[in-house]
């Protein structure tokens, strides 16, 4: 009689059962083959014969195997498997990994489309979200950042809300006890010029010596400014950034000490700053002393000379709030001084206002930047939509799979963990070549014109940047992993086993879930359409806009003459006639002229204006004007139009009558009849007499109207209004600035050579800065409009393609997974045309719900996103019309594509195949 | 929708209706593994022969799934048996799938019954 236990022991060799359970089988089946062997032998078998019939009960050697293998039993836990080969946990994940990335390599093109999209909205998050830190987020280099304040006056009435202040307020201010310190800076363009080198121009910061505490400066060679060096009178002191000394002065430790020519005055150096020291423009190269004089610092300069910008240090215990209160205070009382300035304040809506430090540097730009980063995100979550949608797609086609796993006892955990870490591996792939995408997109930042923005250089790919990418990353490629499992419930799994054969079929509620995420998708990719076009249509509106003036072959330059050497008015007037004269006279020249502020270049002077017989309405506000002097010719150089009146001609000289140019929007503002010619015009002499006329002789008659020039941006930006210009001749308002502008024929690059060349002849010491043609001054004027809209379109494009394969995808799925259902309607009479309409309704539904959820968002972000249109609004019918057509268009391919497959359903095919 | 899968059906055939007649013998009575194959075969005719390696697999399938229930008794003389018994799902799951089975037999009954008609 033949060993019974071992024959079955042989054959569950390959089967991992407990030791336990292992017995238990060889004692049952053993038992088995016992009674048919008695039985056989009881029915008069030999022996052998018996043996062998018995033995007959196994029909191949592996089936008992095969078949214990699926059952539960057969995959016992591994703890209770002392000596199963496993290396524990870690080995089991490394299996997955394994076994992760042989199914990628198996569906290439899946995996490539998951891994680019995912890629592609990761790397528009990684460029926005490095722009957005850079520019608004990341904190000042400061100590304690958060405690510095802007303070800033506001004049809405004069069309500024955000405006700069006096000396007299630093002086007044600086002893709030809400203040820890307070300190007074602008940035000027400076000419420096030391031991006989060619003098350049270069961008300076002029700061009250208080500014170094409040921001914890230390020098690393000499001193700091200090209160000293701020008093009129005094030695001048200048010092240096770390780029200056090392470029000017080769990092030479006696530079501390030295003459610096600074506008042609003698300053000393007394210090150098640190090469970390960044305070509002990297570009500065030395800092000076702001030494206000003694008037200026007196309540009569109080609203004059507004050219000061104003940090501050909350003291400890104080908030903003608090602090506005006193500066509120401090107002009021002044206002007590001057009873006469009351009015006219109040009427122009002057008050004092604080922003965090870090706010008011990045300026306007946050709120664009804010509104990209949040189109980036939303281009992430429509495209993560379709990665979870994909993921539950490939989950439904491995329902099998898993639930028979599960019953075989693999546990929820470890299908999870294996779901997870496929996600994962997709996730990490789609954020490294993210990463490099990204990268790639920051390097083209000059092309995009990041470096103009405030703190645009402080953009990096850093460890923040990183950290953010990798986050949303890990949370994606979580969420994409957890839906498959959430999908396959495990109350699930039991229907799954017992309705053997049912092709993964989707439920009613699966099946409404993945319409619902659909039509989001379509929300979102229509909000960023929207945002897209009314951008774009803003863009092309700005684009369209009438500058005044002929910008193309305009070329401009500065000038700036050191009041140390030009120390009168004639000095200024004979330099100017002759630098007029010159040029004009160089070869390839065709027109040139000087003005004060050149278009686009220097930032005009602006002061407030009056005009003779113009009575104020009880309340009206004063308004502030552009001040521009110009050479004869100068106007007619850069292609002003003439609307009425004449030009300046060579009788428009000092010393007789004072004549000015106004451009149309100031004379509508004060002669809305059209009677302008002839009137007189005069700017704020004295703020405390401010309505009191000056001598006849300084009034300005107004002898000519021409189109409005724009001179600082195509349009006003937000929180600006100009009320525009007047121009004065040269040679009966001299200014120290003087801007060149010249139209050439030919190459422009040899004409500025034989300016320059013409210039030295003149003065050596002056140095030609800015040189530029106008429609590239334009052009990078318009960076902040034309970047965002560019951007933002190509979220919406992106958005609406994703959406679009999104709708497909959910269509082209139902479609397959109802082929049956599909073929018995067919077969029960339904036409092709009705199949195409079941399935186009069906898409067109998602649309129209996501359209309807898309516009309702559109309508509540409205407000948010008109702040950054011109000329349009963002619920514009036209904009909507073109938005609507666009995704009408994209959306019925989409949707017509599964709708022609299910019409063109064969019921026998559909029916017989399974 | 309600559809018949002619693959899914071969196997529910061979599947179901072993399941059906096992739970069906279970029903009468207790029994143990060789008792079921030695009743099948000889109530079948001999038509049908349950081998060892598929019935006990099926067995503890069925074991698994809680619709029977296996234990171990002992007698003198005698090596311990495993007697299965049904459980009161396994009752209920083999109400269910008698009405099923009359269905598709009564169902088959009429179509083959027309045809020869």
């Amino acid at each position: 009689m033949p060993d019974w236990a071992r024959e079955v022991r042989t054959r569950l060799a390959t089967v991992r059962l407990t030791p336990t359970r292992e017995a238990e089988i060889v004692d049952e089946l053993s038992q088995h083959l016992q009674d048919r062997y008695d039985e056989l032998t009881a029915a008069g078998a030999s022996p052998d014969e018996a043996a062998r019939l018995t033995l007959d009960e196994f029909q191949s050697g592996a089936a008992l195997a095969n078949r214990l293998s699926e059952l539960r039993q057969a995959h016992p836990p591994a703890m209770v498997v002392p000596a199963a080969p496993t290396g524990g946990p870690l080995s089991d994940v490394w299996q997955d990994v394994r076994s992760a990335a042989r199914q990628f390599l198996q569906q290439r093109a899946l995996t490539a489309v998951i891994v680019g999209t995912l890629a592609i909205c990761l790397a528009a998050n990684l460029a926005i979200f490095a722009v957005v830190d850079g520019v608004v987020l990341r904190p000042l280099p400061f100590p304690d950042a958060d405690r510095l304040v802007a303070i800033y006056n506001t004049y809405p009435g004069a069309g500024r809300d955000i405006a700069p202040s006096s000396g007299a307020d630093f002086y007044d201010r600086r002893s709030l006890a809400g203040l820890a310190g307070l300190a007074t800076y602008q940035r000027l363009g400076l000419t420096l010029g030391h031991d006989g080198a060619a003098p350049e121009r270069v961008a300076g910061l002029v700061a009250s010596p208080s500014l170094f505490p409040l921001i914890g400066t230390r020098p690393i060679l000499g001193r700091l400014l200090v209160d000293a060096d701020a008093e009129p009178g005094t030695e001048q002191t200048v010092l240096l950034t770390y780029g200056y000394w090392q470029r000017a002065f080769a990092g030479r430790d006696d530079a501390v000490g030295m003459t610096l020519q600074v506008n042609g005055a003698p300053f000393t150096v007394v210090g150098v700053l640190p090469e970390s020291w960044r305070f509002i423009d990297p570009a500065l190269e030395v800092v000076i002393p702001a030494v206000f004089t003694a008037r200026e610092r007196s309540a009569a300069a109080r609203h004059s000379d507004n050219n000061w910008r104003q940090v501050g240090r909350l003291a400890p215990g104080t908030t903003a709030d608090l602090l506005q209160v006193q500066i509120d205070a401090l107002n009021a009382a002044n206002l007590e001084q001057t009873p006469d300035l009351r009015q006219p304040l109040q009427d122009i809506g002057f008050s004092t206002r604080l922003m965090p430090f870090q706010r008011f540097v990045a300026g306007e730009a946050a709120r664009s930047l804010y509104l990209l980063w949040a189109g980036a995100l939303v281009v992430l979550l429509v495209a993560g939509v379709n990665l979870a949608n994909m993921a539950l797609v490939r989950a439904s086609a491995r329902r099998r799979e898993w639930a028979t796993r599960l019953a075989l006892g693999a546990g929820a955990g470890r299908l999870l963990r294996q779901s997870l870490i496929e996600s994962w591996l997709l996730a990490a792939a789609g954020a490294v070549t993210g990463v490099l995408l990204g990268a790639w997109a920051l390097w083209l930042a000059p092309w995009l014109g990041l470096e103009t923005l405030p703190r645009g250089t402080e953009i990096a790919l850093d460890g923040r940047v990183l950290t953010f990418i990798a986050v949303i990353s890990a949370v994606a490629g979580t969420v994409f992993g957890l839906v498959p499992v959430l999908a396959q419930r495990p109350g699930r799994v039991a229907d799954e086993l017992r309705v053997d054969g049912r092709t993964g079929t989707t439920t009613r509620g699966g099946r409404a879930a993945r319409r619902v995420l659909a039509a989001a998708q379509v929300a979102g990719a229509l909000m960023l359409l929207v945002a897209g076009a009314a951008l774009l249509a803003s863009l092309q509106r700005v684009l369209a806009v009438d500058l005044g003036f002929r910008p193309r072959g305009l070329l401009t330059a500065q000038l700036n003459l050191p009041p140390a050497r030009y120390p009168t008015a004639g000095a200024a007037r004979g330099f100017v006639s002759r630098l007029v004269e010159g040029v004009g006279s160089l070869p390839g020249v065709v027109t040139a002229g000087v003005a004060s502020a050149t278009p686009f270049g220097a930032t005009p002077s602006n002061n407030v204006v009056f005009a003779e017989g113009y009575e104020m309405a009880p309340g009206e506000s004063i308004v502030s004007a552009s001040h521009v002097s110009v050479s004869n010719g100068y106007l007619e150089a850069i292609g002003a139009r003439l609307l009425a009146g004449r030009w300046f001609d060579g009788g428009d000289v000092d010393g007789r009558r004072r004549v000015t140019i106004i451009d149309e929007r100031l004379a509508r503002r004060f002669f809305p009849n059209g009677d302008a010619i002839g009137r007189r015009m005069w700017p704020l002499r004295h703020t405390q007499r401010m309505h009191e006329p000056p001598p006849e002789d300084q009034r300005y008659t107004v002898v000519g109207v021409i189109s409005e020039v724009r001179l600082t941006d195509v349009v006003d930006d937000p929180g600006v209004r100009t009320h525009g210009a007047l121009y004065y001749p040269f040679d009966q308002r001299p200014t120290l600035t003087a801007g060149l502008a010249l139209r050439t024929e030919g190459d422009p690059s040899l004409v500025v050579g034989a300016v320059r060349r013409m210039l030295a002849d003149l003065d050596p010491q002056l140095p030609l800065y800015d040189v530029a043609e106008v429609e590239s001054l334009i052009d990078r004027s318009l960076f902040d409009r034309r970047t965002p809209a560019l951007l933002a379109a190509a979220f919406a494009v992106v958005a609406l393609l994703l959406a679009s394969l999104g709708v497909y995808g959910v269509l082209a799925y139902q479609v397959a997974q109802r082929t049956r259902e599909l073929g018995i309607r067919m077969a029960l009479g339904a036409d092709a045309r009705r199949v195409f309409r079941l399935v186009l309704t069906e898409g067109l539904a998602i649309v129209v719900t996501g359209a309807l959820l898309g516009l309702t968002g559109a309508a509540l972000l409205r407000r948010v996103i008109d702040t950054q249109l011109y000329g349009v609004g963002a619920l514009d019918l036209t904009i909507l019309a073109a938005v609507g057509a666009l995704l009408t268009a994209v959306t019925l391919v989409a949707i017509t594509i599964p709708a022609r497959r299910a019409a063109r359903t064969d019921p026998t095919v559909a029916m017989s195949d399974s | 929708m309600s559809d018949i899968d002619t693959r899914a059906l071969d196997r529910e055939l061979k599947r179901g209706a072993a399941e059906l007649m096992i739970l069906s013998l279970l029903d009468a009575q207790p029994r143990h593994g060789y008792d079921l194959s030695k009743l099948i075969e000889t109530r079948s005719g001999g038509h049908l022969t349950f081998h060892i390696d598929s019935l006990y697999p099926l067995l503890y399938r069925l074991e698994e799934r809680e619709w029977i229930k296996g234990t171990w008794v002992e007698k003198a003389d005698e090596r311990r048996r495993r007697i299965y018994k049904l459980t009161a799902a396994g009752r209920r799951v083999l109400g269910d799938q008698r009405r099923t089975w009359d269905a598709f037999v009564d169902a088959v009954r009429r179509v083959t019954g027309a045809e020869h008609a």
